[in-house]
């Protein structure tokens, strides 16, 4: 079980991370780091980079200086084909969805957002499976799923996009607990607030 | 007001990305309580639909939405079988179930006149998640 981080400040084909442990694996993509900031190259569609934690449980953190089209992280990682999706669309939606067998399936709402350049993303997991997807800390989406429980590989990912930049990308290990408590959003239809955990109980909701 | 829908479970593509949803996720922002879609090994939906339990002051653009199928009662009606409402609403609900492409067989099991609703909730609950139980299934209203 481990942290890990990455400030991108070598100029390199991603490979060993400022952290100085295993290095990035480029799972799909071409991904390298200017000397500043990370991208992908290639311009292929659902491309993924991760490092190994050594732990499924925790938190995945990066900022977007440049958020282009379409961009995002991902958790839980095993290989291309299965991994957990926090994926943010600059067009204003941000989304959960889980990767089995090279399938997407979308996990929780669809929340719109106002997307910036500089946004910090951060996907949460914990021990019973609840994930959590927050822009600047906000929680925007919240699901129960344990697709890929087990898998210890966290990272960044691209669609289709080369102008994307991610900076200051880690992984806090929460296994022993202390992780962020998933805070409800809004409703906007029907003029509810919601507050409170989400889905650590899957049968246990409120809306205050 | 809070009512159960049966969410029709649907492949689409948005910004060039192909993935499962069900029809509910096409309403940005509003909360439900549902769980999520139950995958194969090979990652497609085992079921036809999610069932999800909708908090709303308005219910008019989901029973409006054919991939959303409102259960005929209420919470407060779980009790009440199928036999005893009226035969259009039955019906209906029996034809909206063929349309999500639940076979002959299916829609009776889940539309016995025989059985109240709660068990038929509880039977379309438990396909994506087994542990399901409508008494613990509940949104807290304000």
């Amino acid at each position: 079980m481990a942290n890990r981080s990455d400030n991108f400040n070598v100029s390199q084909s991603l490979g060993t991370p400022s952290d100085g442990g295993s290095a990035w694996s480029q799972t799909s993509g071409t991904w390298s780091s200017d000397g500043t900031q990370a991208k992908e190259g290639g311009g292929g569609a659902q491309r993924v980079c991760v490092l190994d934690a050594a732990s499924a449980v925790g938190d995945t953190q990066v900022t977007v200086p440049n958020r282009g089209l379409d961009n995002g992280i991902c958790w839980r990682l095993a290989d291309d084909s299965n991994y957990i999706l926090g994926a943010y669309n600059a067009a204003g939606t941000m989304k959960i969805f889980k990767k089995v067998a090279g399938s997407f399936t979308q996990l929780g709402i669809t929340a719109t957002i106002t997307a910036a350049n500089g946004d910090v993303l951060k996907g949460s997991v914990d021990a019973s499976n609840n994930h959590t997807f927050y822009q600047n800390g906000m929680s925007r989406v919240t699901a129960t799923d344990a697709a890929g429980s087990t898998n210890t590989k966290h990272g960044l990912r691209a669609n289709g996009d080369t102008t994307v930049r991610f900076d200051d990308f880690s992984f806090t290990d929460t296994s022993g607990g202390g992780g962020a408590t998933p805070i409800r959003r809004y409703s906007s239809l029907n003029g509810l607030s919601a507050v409170g955990p989400f889905f650590a109980d899957p049968l246990a909701f409120a809306i205050a | 007001m809070k009512k159960f829908y049966w969410s029709k479970i649907e492949q689409v593509t948005e910004g060039g990305m192909t993935f499962y949803r069900h029809r509910f996720q096409a309403y940005p922002d509003i909360e439900y309580k549902g769980g999520e879609i139950k995958v194969d090994a090979g990652g497609v939906p085992t079921e036809k639909g999610l069932l999800i339990l909708v908090a709303a002051k308005d219910h008019t653009p989901f029973e409006a939405d054919d991939g959303l199928l409102a259960i005929p009662v209420g919470q407060d009606g779980l009790k009440v079988k199928l036999g005893a409402i009226d035969t259009p609403t039955r019906l209906d609900f029996r034809s909206r179930l063929a349309d999500f492409g639940h076979d002959a067989t299916d829609i009776e099991a889940l539309t016995d006149n025989t059985k109240s609703f709660m068990q038929t909730v509880n039977d379309l609950g438990q396909r994506n998640n087994p542990a399901f139980d409508v008494n613990n299934f509940d949104l807290d209203e304000s």
